[in-house]
C-alpha cells in the first residue's frame, strides 16, 4: 500500500477533530490551549501534504508562519490566563460562569 | 526584491509603528512619575500624531495611485495591493482609529497606559494590512495581528470583575475560529496550488480546482469568518466581549475589525460566489447564517437591559443584514456590503462612544433605566445618540436606511428572471424587513428613556472633553451626510471595484 495524499488528509482531519472535540469536552483552560495547538498542527499536516503532492514550496512557507504565530498566540493566551488566575484563583471553565445571561 | 518600493508601500504602517515605540519609550522614561491621567493624555497625543502622519502617508499613496503613476504597481505577489479602493478603506480604518484613541484617553483601564494605546495602534495596522492583503500568508498574519491585539485589549480592564473572563472567552473562541479559517485556507491552497487571491480565483473559476476541496474550504472559511464578523451561530463571544471589555475597545471591535472582515469576505467570496460550480450550496449556507443572525440577534436584543449588551446583539443582527448583500453574488451585492459596512461602523462607533462617556462618568455599566430624562440635562449628547441609534435602526433620512435599501435591492435584483414574489430572495428580504421592525422596538425603547421619559433625570450634567465632543459631532455629521448624499461613496466603490 502506498501512502498518498488522502492518507495525509485523513490524519490531518483526525488531528483537527481531536482538537475540536477536546475543546468542547475538556474543562481546564490550559488543556483547551493544548487542543487549539492540536487543531493548528492538523492544519500544518494538511498544508505540508498539499505542498508535497502539488510540488510547490508555498504551503511549507505558510506552515512556518503558522508555527510562529501559534507561539505568539499561546503567549498572549497564557498572559490572559495568569491575569485570570490572579483575579479568580481558578483555571476551570465551569467556574467562569459569571457572564451567563 | 525592490526595497525602496517596499519602503514606500509600507510607509504609513512604518510611521505608526515608529510612533508607537516613541510613545512606549516616553511613557517608560520621561512620563514615569506622572499620574495616569496626564500620562494617558500625553501618550494619546503621541498616538494621534502618529496616526495622522500615517493617514497623510495613505492619502499620498492614494493620490499617487489615482494619478495613474506606476509607483505602486508592484504588489509583492499580492502581499500589499494598493488600489484606490483598498487605500480608501485603509484611510477609513486610520480615521476610525483616531476617533477610538480620542474616546479611549479619558478612561484608561489601568496603569499600563502606553501598552493600551500601543495595542490599539497594532490592531489598526493589522486591519490596514488585512484590507490590502491579497495573499493567504499576509491574510493570516494580519488577521492574527488584529485578533491578538484585541484579545489583550478586551482583558485589559483588570480592575473590573469580568474583563479578564471576557478576554479568555474571546481568546478561546477566537483561537478556534482562526483554526477553522486556517483549515479552510489549507484546502483552498490544496485545491488551487496558489497562495495569491488572483491565482486562487483563476483556478476556481476555470474549473481546474477539485470541486470537493473547494467545497470543504468554503465551508470552513464561512465558519471561520462567521466568528470574526459575529454572525450567528458563531456569535457567542460577542455579547460578553462588548459588555465586559473597555468600551472604546468594544467600539473598535464592532467598527474597525468588522470593516476589515467584510472587506476580506467580499474579496475572497465575491468571485467564487459569482462563478463557481458550488455556487448554490455556498449561497444556501450563507443564507442560513444570515437568517439565524437576524433572528437570534434581534430576539436576543429584545430582553437586554444593559445598553452595551443590547448593542452587541444588534451588531449580530447587522452582520445578518450585511450577509444578504453577499448572497446576491454580483457586483451590486459587493458594493452594498462595503457601503453598509462603512455606515454601520460609523454609527456603531458613535453609539458605543456615547455609552462609554456615560459609563465612565457614572462609574458603572449603564442600564437603560439610567438614561431616563437625559434629554433635560444633556441635550447635545442626546441628539447625537439619537442620530446614531436611528441610523442603526434604518430610519429614512439617515444613512442606515440607504444601506439597507441597497442590500435588499441587490438581493432582489440578482435574479431578474424570477416570475413571482414567492421565488428568489423575496422571502429573505421579507425576513430582514420583519426583523428590522422587531429591532425598532428595542432601539425606540432606548431612545424613549433618553428623550421622553418624564422621570427626574438620573444622570447629572455630563462634561465631555473637546476631543470627545469633536469626535462624536464629526461621526454624526458623517452619518447624516452619507444619508443625504450616499451616491458619491457608492459610485466611488462601484468604479473602483469594476
Amino acid at each position: 500500500m502506498t501512502i498518498g495524499l488522502n492518507e495525509f488528509l485523513v490524519v490531518s482531519g483526525l488531528l483537527f477533530t481531536i482538537g475540536f472535540v477536546g475543546l468542547l469536552i475538556r474543562r481546564n483552560t490550559l488543556v483547551l490551549f493544548m487542543c487549539l495547538e492540536i487543531m493548528l498542527n492538523g492544519v500544518n499536516v494538511a498544508l505540508v501534504a498539499f505542498s508535497q503532492f502539488n510540488g510547490t514550496m508555498d504551503g511549507n512557507l505558510l506552515v512556518f508562519f503558522i508555527i510562529t504565530v501559534a507561539a505568539a498566540e499561546v503567549a498572549v493566551g497564557l498572559a490572559i490566563l495568569v491575569a485570570l488566575f490572579r483575579k479568580r484563583q481558578t483555571v476551570y471553565v465551569q467556574e467562569l460562569n459569571a457572564l451567563k445571561n | 526584491m525592490n526595497y525602496p518600493q517596499l519602503f514606500l508601500t509600507t510607509l504609513p504602517e512604518l510611521i505608526v509603528v515608529l510612533g508607537m515605540f516613541v510613545a512606549l519609550g516616553f511613557d517608560y522614561t520621561k512620563y514615569k512619575e506622572l499620574d495616569p491621567q496626564t500620562r494617558s493624555n500625553k501618550v494619546a497625543a503621541l498616538s494621534t500624531i502618529a496616526l495622522m502622519l500615517g493617514l497623510a502617508g495613505v492619502v499620498w499613496q492614494f493620490l499617487q495611485v489615482t494619478d495613474g503613476s506606476k509607483t505602486f504597481s508592484n504588489s509583492f505577489n499580492g502581499q500589499v495591493v494598493l488600489t484606490p479602493l483598498t487605500l480608501w478603506f485603509k484611510g477609513l480604518i486610520f480615521v476610525l482609529a483616531l476617533f477610538v484613541v480620542q474616546f479611549a484617553k479619558t478612561d484608561v483601564p489601568n496603569k499600563h497606559v502606553s501598552e493600551y494605546f500601543g495595542l490599539i495602534l497594532l490592531s489598526t495596522l493589522g486591519m490596514g494590512f488585512l484590507i490590502t492583503a491579497q495573499n493567504l500568508i499576509m491574510l493570516f498574519v494580519s488577521i492574527e495581528l488584529i485578533s491578538l491585539s484585541l484579545y489583550g485589549l478586551t482583558a485589559f480592564q483588570t480592575d473590573k470583575k469580568f474583563s479578564v473572563e471576557a478576554g479568555i472567552k474571546y481568546f478561546t473562541i477566537g483561537g478556534v475560529s482562526s483554526a477553522f479559517l486556517l483549515f479552510g485556507l489549507s484546502y483552498l491552497f490544496g485545491a488551487t496550488n496558489e497562495l495569491s487571491f488572483e491565482g486562487i480565483t483563476a483556478a476556481i473559476t476555470s474549473g481546474a480546482a477539485p470541486q470537493n476541496y473547494v467545497l470543504i474550504a468554503s465551508a470552513f472559511l464561512v465558519v471561520g469568518l462567521g466568528f470574526k464578523i459575529a454572525a450567528a451561530p458563531f456569535h457567542l463571544w460577542a455579547p460578553d466581549t462588548y459588555q465586559c471589555g473597555p468600551v472604546p475597545v468594544a467600539a473598535w471591535v464592532a467598527s474597525g475589525s468588522k470593516i476589515a472582515s467584510f472587506f476580506l469576505l467580499v474579496q475572497l467570496f465575491g468571485p467564487v460566489l459569482e462563478t463557481s460550480e458550488q455556487k448554490e450550496t455556498l449561497i444556501a449556507g450563507i443564507v442560513l447564517v444570515s437568517v439565524l443572525s437576524m433572528v437570534l440577534g434581534n430576539i436576543g436584543a429584545l430582553r437586554q437591559s444593559c445598553v452595551k449588551r443590547l448593542l452587541a446583539y444588534s451588531s449580530i443582527a447587522h452582520a445578518g443584514y450585511i450577509l444578504i448583500g453577499l448572497v446576491a453574488a454580483n457586483e451590486d451585492g459587493s458594493i452594498s456590503v462595503l457601503f453598509y459596512a462603512v455606515i454601520y461602523s460609523l454609527a456603531t462607533l458613535g453609539a458605543f462612544a456615547t455609552i462609554g462617556i456615560i459609563d465612565s462618568r457614572l462609574g458603572r455599566e449603564a442600564q437603560i433605566d439610567d438614561f431616563n430624562g437625559t434629554w433635560k440635562q444633556n441635550p447635545g449628547l442626546s441628539i447625537l445618540f439619537m442620530i446614531f441609534i436611528l441610523s442603526l435602526a434604518g430610519i429614512p433620512p439617515l444613512s442606515g436606511f440607504f444601506g439597507k435599501f441597497y442590500l435588499f435591492m441587490a438581493a432582489i435584483g440578482s435574479q431578474p428572471e424570477i416570475a413571482s414574489w414567492s421565488e428568489g430572495f423575496y422571502w429573505l428580504v421579507a425576513v430582514a424587513l420583519l426583523m428590522s421592525a422587531v429591532s425598532l422596538f428595542y432601539y425606540v425603547k432606548v431612545l424613549k428613556a433618553f428623550l421622553v421619559s418624564a422621570d427626574t433625570p438620573k444622570l447629572p450634567s455630563i462634561q465631555i472633553t473637546k476631543a470627545e465632543g469633536a469626535g462624536l459631532l464629526l461621526l454624526a455629521v458623517l452619518v447624516v451626510y452619507l444619508g443625504i448624499y450616499p451616491t458619491g461613496l457608492v459610485e466611488f466603490i462601484a468604479a473602483s471595484l469594476g
